[in-house]
């Protein structure tokens, strides 16, 4: 997948970054001249141009607070401009992350502004890459399930309190596994943003991390330090000014996950499961992504059957097309028949098909050569499962019903709902 | 001949020959070079012209669409028995006789009706075109109702030799209204002093162009009294009027005639409420469209890139064509060179082509669609809310079709602005069909709602029993076939003008017939869609249509770049359109000069016999009734049947228990599933009889064509008997089909029910009685006597499609891509199940199907073979899904003005799905039905086509 995302004053139109990812060369200065030179010349006529789309590829153009304009150029996957729109949002709020809102609304020194930035390159990377993380594209946090996962909320939330904090989390492969009821309180961008953050940074055992909340606090940064406590497994705590990052990993670490070790290596057997092997599934299922739009978690799994795949019936399809089949099958779907899971400042107009119809879509299904699609939209759950082609098309609504009572009946994925 | 059907003249005793030429707007041939001779023989002898010559344009194009009558409303019926001789001879008669007889009585009646009198002392009315209607005096006319009437006047010089000055300048003939010898119209004796000089001016008649008609104030039987205060009389009024020379608005002082309540006068035929519609399309209303979507931003532009940069966009040069050009795209005008920038940007960038873009003017979204073409672009915008980005792809490449079609290439149709008023007409009508779909201004135009047939690339089928096929058929082949005595190569040792390439054949903008391959007959679709012809001739009644244009079909574009076909070529010829329509049919026919014909010259304008061919089809069609059959059709239940959203509404207090397949609760509709359904094929025959009218007249058409259909619903499964009893239903039923069964009906196929093992069905029928929230329909509405239980019963089961309790099929639009057809349920079919929520859910229907199907084009879309040259920058689409064959949407809908607050509405859930087939009849399917149709029926709903296939 290639794509462009251009970063530029909004003013002036002087490029502050440029990413350039898959193999086309990079953008030459006129092409950047003339993307945002388009986007401005419309908006002294007081027209604004959202979104352009070609034979095989999309533009959408955004202009953030009258000081920041992106533009991105991404390869057209059969999305709705919401998602293009959504990847825009995602991008200046991890450069808010950063850098601050303050320093981006009221741009001083330009070339000052350029090197501050260079610190979001890598995730604005990852936004931009295709992973098997789909907590951006749904705009919820991916999360883990375990057996462990009560227990290790004990251990997080003494730990924590012991921090002098109250937003803390506990990390299981770059999946959110358990956090205490303030860091579920975040938006559910900043979730998404905070565990992309963690993911996109080099491994190291311990960091101390300046970030801005976009939503929450804009404007004065937070200290997010984080540890990590096995392979594979971090720990992390946002807090103010103080404690130092040495004093909670001298003091703390050890005495409040010491005791948790055996939880938490039993629970990283659950990798790349992530639900707990005592749930049972059924067996055409080949993944799923399940969203609660409530509370912004997001659980979703390619490995839903413990047993090998290929003692199973149907042909195998690779772990990157499952990937690429659900995102799409997402993107088709939401946005589109299902309403999508906004973030707070959304401003573009869109014209989805989904606000025009009368009534409200709650299935849909996609059949493919090679596979098969169901969506199911309840209340507050929002499920995506792949089958396999050999599944029948008349039992995917019962097997895909099935599968979400299952997942949410031992309330694991609703837990922290109430509190 | 047959130009005397037209009738449209508004003025009494306008003698034909004398002063023709004097009348500037009066029909006149434009005469292409040299042919001119062979071209009106056929004229010879009356030497009058058909009604059409006067829209020949110079480049020998017609658009000629005449309005017609309304079928007459009861009130009349009385008055216009007396004219039914007349009305044959109009065109309009109801009467069914054989062409011949009718030619017979034209030809017998021409005579006679060269010149029509009519006058006020001695109303003449066997000869009189108009309808009579009793001179009621209204309140006005009482007080001697003198009226003001403002009109506009820019006399032309060269006019003045008129008869009078009175018909040059206003369209009024004048007539002589002698005071002595009349009652006084005038109730107040001071007014008539002031004109006792001389006899009054009657309007004895209207010319169609003059100002006068059309103001639409003045009629037949007025007397004008004085202009801008002189008095006028008819000894002076020469003399007075000869004053005016330039053009100045003047005031005529009109007099309403009065007249005692047992007189009649004669009335010009009111204009039709629907004539509108015809104004519309054919282009004489372009200016109230403007007016009426001056808010709504939308704009059609041609921009050339040359020498373009943003600095430069305030000079014109580079708008090579726009349409609207009024506030409402004046903002879109100004940001032409963003459009051209984009246009060209994205090519460099991305390396392929832009499709569209979506823009914010004043908070409202716009969609932009483009098509490049070389250093031009087409650059079409439309409000988002009106229409989606799917359904404006295919409008841009359908338009873009279209104008290749009709110019050649796109540079042909914008850089001579020769074009521009057509070009306007066109785009007109689009934004019209577009953006005014609901609109108040043309309520007759097609909603958006059916937007989504209007993307497809075929167009709605009406199937029709067999004979009638075979009779279209070999009557339209017989027309192909230009086999006319007197046309014949020996008879005048002359090459044919023409050869017929194909027809295809429209009625009410349904097609009964199509002889045309396919890109031919996409091409012609096209035409008439934007040309909005389907919609006039499905709500209007026509006059006369007469449509002729040189096309440049995509086939012979195609054929030059491909390589298909060899050792065939196609010959070098001019291919021409020819649309012929009356009432509510469209005959439309592709003709070849070139070739094995002649060779056309200049730019030829229609030929008369051709023209004249092609109706007398069309009146043969008529006398063998095709067109009542249609209407039979179409007024005929629904085939597959269908159900109403509406009823599947229940209370969940009646829930029954009972066995697979679940039965609706609260649904009004009864399983038949399970009674014994072996009825023999020849108790339907007798129940169908044969259709004794359309008896195949001469030669029979292609057989393959007629191939009967039911043969293909045979169905090897459960249900099979219920579809194969399918195609005889659409027989012509002279007795209108019950479609779904009164309460004693219901009663006794309850009865039935039992004894055929569907033992829930008592009680079922009994708790939903009671229970049902919105009544059935039929019960009152669609009640029809003659039929008895057996029948109906029969009738009904062997209509439905689904097997289970109820009926569960909604919708289906089912599309042949290779046939270019479209099978889906009439509109009237649509509108007789009536409800409140159905025609929300057939909306819903539409927009999903869009969407449905851009998934599967966008999943079969074949990639763009990458050039060598620039493999660095490209894009390559991303598309997971690889090929999608199925896709489907479950909606929940409640049913509207839920009343009782404590209860939650009852939802009712309902699928809409798509399925595509590839080989080896590409067809796409699209079905809506009820959540509890089970699998095996929605199967067989994909497999029976519904009876699509000619």
């Amino acid at each position: 997948m290639a794509a462009y995302l251009v970063c530029l004053t909004a003013d002036g139109g002087v490029p502050l970054f440029t990413r350039t990812k898959g193999n086309i060369k990079p953008l030459a200065f006129a092409e950047v001249g003339m993307l945002n030179g388009v986007q401005m010349f419309a908006q002294n006529h007081g027209v604004k141009l959202q979104s352009t789309a070609t034979d095989e590829a999309r533009i959408a153009w955004k202009v953030y607070h009258e000081s920041i304009t992106l533009i991105v150029v991404i390869c057209d996957d059969g999305a709705s401009d919401t998602h293009l729109y959504r990847l825009l949002d995602n991008v200046f709020h991890s450069m808010v992350l950063l850098v601050g809102l303050d320093d981006i609304i009221s741009i001083k020194n330009v070339e000052r502004l350029k090197r501050d930035l260079k610190a979001c390159y890598k995730l604005v990377d990852t936004l931009l890459e295709e992973t098997e993380f789909f907590g951006d594209l749904t705009e919820s946090v991916d999360i883990f399930l375990s057996t462990e996962n009560s227990l290790l909320q004990e251990h997080l939330e003494s730990f924590v309190h012991a921090a002098d904090s109250t937003y803390g989390c506990l990390c299981v492969m770059d999946r959110i596994a358990v956090a205490t009821t303030k860091w579920w309180d975040l938006t559910g961008q900043e979730l998404v943003l905070l565990s992309l953050l963690l993911r996109s940074l080099p491994q190291a055992s311990s960091r101390d991390i300046a970030v801005y909340l976009p939503h929450s606090s804009p404007k004065i940064p937070h200290r997010l330090l984080t540890f990590q406590l096995i392979h594979g497994v971090e720990a992390c705590v946002l807090c103010g000014p103080t404690p130092t990052l040495d004093d909670v990993r001298d003091k703390l670490l050890e005495v409040h996950w010491k005791p948790a070790l055996e939880s938490l290596r039993s629970c990283i057997r659950v990798f790349p499961r992530n639900i707990p092997l005592s749930v049972e599934l059924d067996l055409g299922i080949l993944g799923f992504i399940l969203i609660n739009t409530d509370n912004h978690r997001c659980l979703a799994t390619m490995h839903p059957n413990s047993t090998d795949e290929k003692q199973l019936p149907h042909k195998i399809l690779s772990m990157s097309r499952k990937i690429g089949i659900l995102k799409t099958f997402y993107k088709t779907v939401v946005g589109i028949y299902f309403a999508p899971v906004h973030s707070p400042d959304k401003e573009e107009l869109t014209c989805d098909l989904q606000a025009l119809l009368s009534h409200k879509a709650k299935d849909t299904y996609i059949c493919g050569d090679d596979y098969k699609c169901y969506a199911l939209n309840d209340d507050r759950y929002q499920i995506f499962v792949l089958y396999g082609s050999h599944v029948p098309t008349f039992a995917l609504r019962t097997t895909t019903q099935k599968t979400l009572m299952t997942l949410i009946k031992d309330k694991k994925f609703d837990e922290k709902k109430k509190s | 001949m047959t130009h005397q059907l037209q009738g449209h003249r508004y003025y009494n005793d306008y003698s034909s020959s004398d002063s023709e030429t004097d009348y500037p707007p009066r029909p006149r041939i434009i005469v292409g070079q040299g042919d001119a001779d062979r071209r009106w023989e056929t004229e010879s002898g009356d030497g009058l012209e058909p009604a059409w010559a006067g829209a020949v344009q110079d480049k020998g194009d017609v658009f000629y669409v005449e309005q017609g009558e309304e079928p007459p409303s009861p009130k009349k019926v009385a008055v216009d028995n007396e004219f039914n001789s007349e009305h044959t001879l109009n065109g309009k008669g109801k009467e069914k006789r054989g062409l011949h007889k009718l030619k017979k009585i034209i030809k017998g009646r021409k005579g006679d009706n060269g010149k029509l009198h009519v006058s006020l002392s001695e109303p003449d009315l066997k000869t009189s075109q108009y309808n009579l209607v009793y001179g009621t005096p209204d309140k006005n006319t009482d007080n001697g109702d003198l009226r003001e009437v403002s009109l506009f006047l820019s006399p032309d010089i060269n006019h003045t030799v008129a008869q009078s000055r009175l018909e040059a300048l206003f369209g009024i003939i004048p007539g002589r209204f002698s005071i002595k010898s009349r009652y006084s119209p005038l109730s107040s004796p001071a007014r008539k002093n002031d004109f006792k000089n001389g006899d009054k001016i009657m309007v004895r008649g209207l010319l169609p162009t003059g100002v006068a008609m059309k103001s639409g104030q003045i009629s037949i039987g007025d007397c004008v009294v004085a202009i801008n205060g002189i008095p006028l009389n008819y000894d002076n009024f020469n003399r007075v009027l000869s004053a005016i020379v330039g053009p100045l608005e003047v005031k005529l002082h009109i007099e309403k005639q009065v007249l005692p309540k047992d007189r009649f006068i004669l009335q010009p035929r009111r204009i039709l409420p629907n004539g509108s519609l015809v104004k519309l399309v054919s282009g004489e209303k372009l200016k109230e469209i403007t007016i009426s979507l001056q808010k709504t931003p939308h704009v059609v532009m041609y921009l050339s890139i040359a020498g373009n940069t943003l600095e430069t966009t305030n000079e014109n040069k580079e708008v090579l064509y726009q349409y609207p050009e009024n506030e409402a795209s004046r903002k879109l005008s100004d940001v032409q060179g963003m459009f051209l920038t984009v246009s060209d940007m994205m090519e460099t960038i991305t390396g392929t082509r832009v499709i569209c873009s979506s823009i914010v003017i004043n908070k409202q979204l716009l969609n932009v669609g483009y098509y490049k073409n070389g250093t031009e672009v087409l650059v079409l915008a439309v409000p988002a809310n009106k229409v989606s980005v799917s359904q404006l792809n295919h409008i841009v490449s359908d338009v873009v079709r279209l104008l290749i079609l009709l110019y050649g290439s796109l540079d042909n149709t914008f850089l001579p602005s020769i074009y521009q008023a057509k070009l306007d007409h066109l785009f007109s009508l689009l934004f019209q069909r577009l953006l005014l779909g609901d609109n108040v201004h043309t309520p007759l135009l097609d909603s958006n709602t059916y937007a989504f047939l209007d993307t497809l690339p075929g167009v709605r089928w009406l199937d029709l029993p067999d004979d009638v096929k075979v009779t279209i058929d070999s009557s339209l082949s017989e027309l192909e076939a230009t086999d006319f005595a007197d046309m014949s190569d020996d008879h005048y040792d002359d090459r044919r003008p023409y050869v017929i390439l194909g027809t295809c054949l429209f009625h009410r903008g349904y097609l009964l017939a199509n002889h045309l391959p396919k890109e031919d007959f996409i091409d012609m679709l096209l035409y008439c869609r934007y040309h909005s012809l389907l919609t006039l001739a499905s709500e209007a009644r026509i006059g006369q249509l007469v449509i002729w244009k040189e096309v440049y079909p995509t086939r012979r574009r195609k054929r030059k770049s491909g390589t298909e076909n060899e050792g065939y070529t196609e010959p070098h010829g001019r291919d021409f359109l020819l649309i012929v329509g009356m009432k509510n049919g469209l005959l439309c026919m592709l003709l070849e000069a070139g070739g094995c014909a002649a060779k056309a010259v200049g730019n030829p304008s229609p030929d008369p016999f051709y023209v004249d061919q092609a109706k007398a089809t069309l009146l043969h069609l008529e006398s063998i009734s095709i067109p009542a059959s249609c209407e039979d059709r179409l007024s005929n239940i629904p085939v597959p049947a269908i159900s109403c959203a509406d009823w599947f509404f229940s209370s969940k207090s009646n829930t029954i228990e009972s066995s697979t397949p679940p039965p609706i609760p609260g649904s009004p509709m009864l399983s038949r599933l399970h009674t014994p359904q072996q009825k023999g094929s020849s108790k339907k025959q007798q129940l169908f009889p044969p259709d004794s009218g359309g008896k195949p007249k001469k030669r029979s058409g292609s057989p393959s064509r007629n191939v009967a259909r039911s043969s293909a619903y045979e169905v090897d499964s459960d249900e099979g008997s219920d579809a194969s009893a399918y195609s005889p239903v659409n027989s012509q039923q002279s007795t209108p089909v019950l479609r779904r069964r009164n309460d004693d009906n219901r009663r006794e196929s309850v009865g039935s029910a039992g004894s055929g093992g569907s033992s829930s069905g008592s009680s079922l029928f009994k708790s939903t009685k009671k229970h049902r929230i919105i009544p059935d329909p039929f019960n009152m509405a669609i009640l029809r006597k003659g039929l008895n239980e057996a029948e109906a019963n029969e009738l009904y089961t062997a209509t439905k499609l689904t097997s289970g309790a109820d009926n569960t099929l909604f919708h289906y639009v089912n599309l042949e891509i290779g046939q270019g057809v479209v099978v889906c349920p009439t509109h009237k079919d649509v509108t007789l199940l009536g409800g409140t929520v159905h025609p929300q859910l057939i909306k819903n229907f539409h927009k999903c199907c869009l969407g449905i199907r851009q998934v599967f084009h966008q999943s079969r879309k074949p990639r763009l073979k990458s050039k060598k040259t620039q493999q660095t920058n490209r894009f390559d689409r991303n598309y997971c899904f690889k090929v999608v064959k199925e896709h489907g949407i479950l909606m929940q809908c409640t049913p509207e003005n839920w009343n009782e607050q404590k209860k939650s509405p009852p939802t009712m859930n309902y699928w809409v799905v798509g399925r595509i087939y590839g080989k080896p009849f590409p067809r796409e399917v699209y079905v809506c039905f009820h959540e509890s149709a089970p699998q095996n029926t929605i199967e067989l709903a994909f497999k029976l086509s519904f009876g699509a296939g000619l």
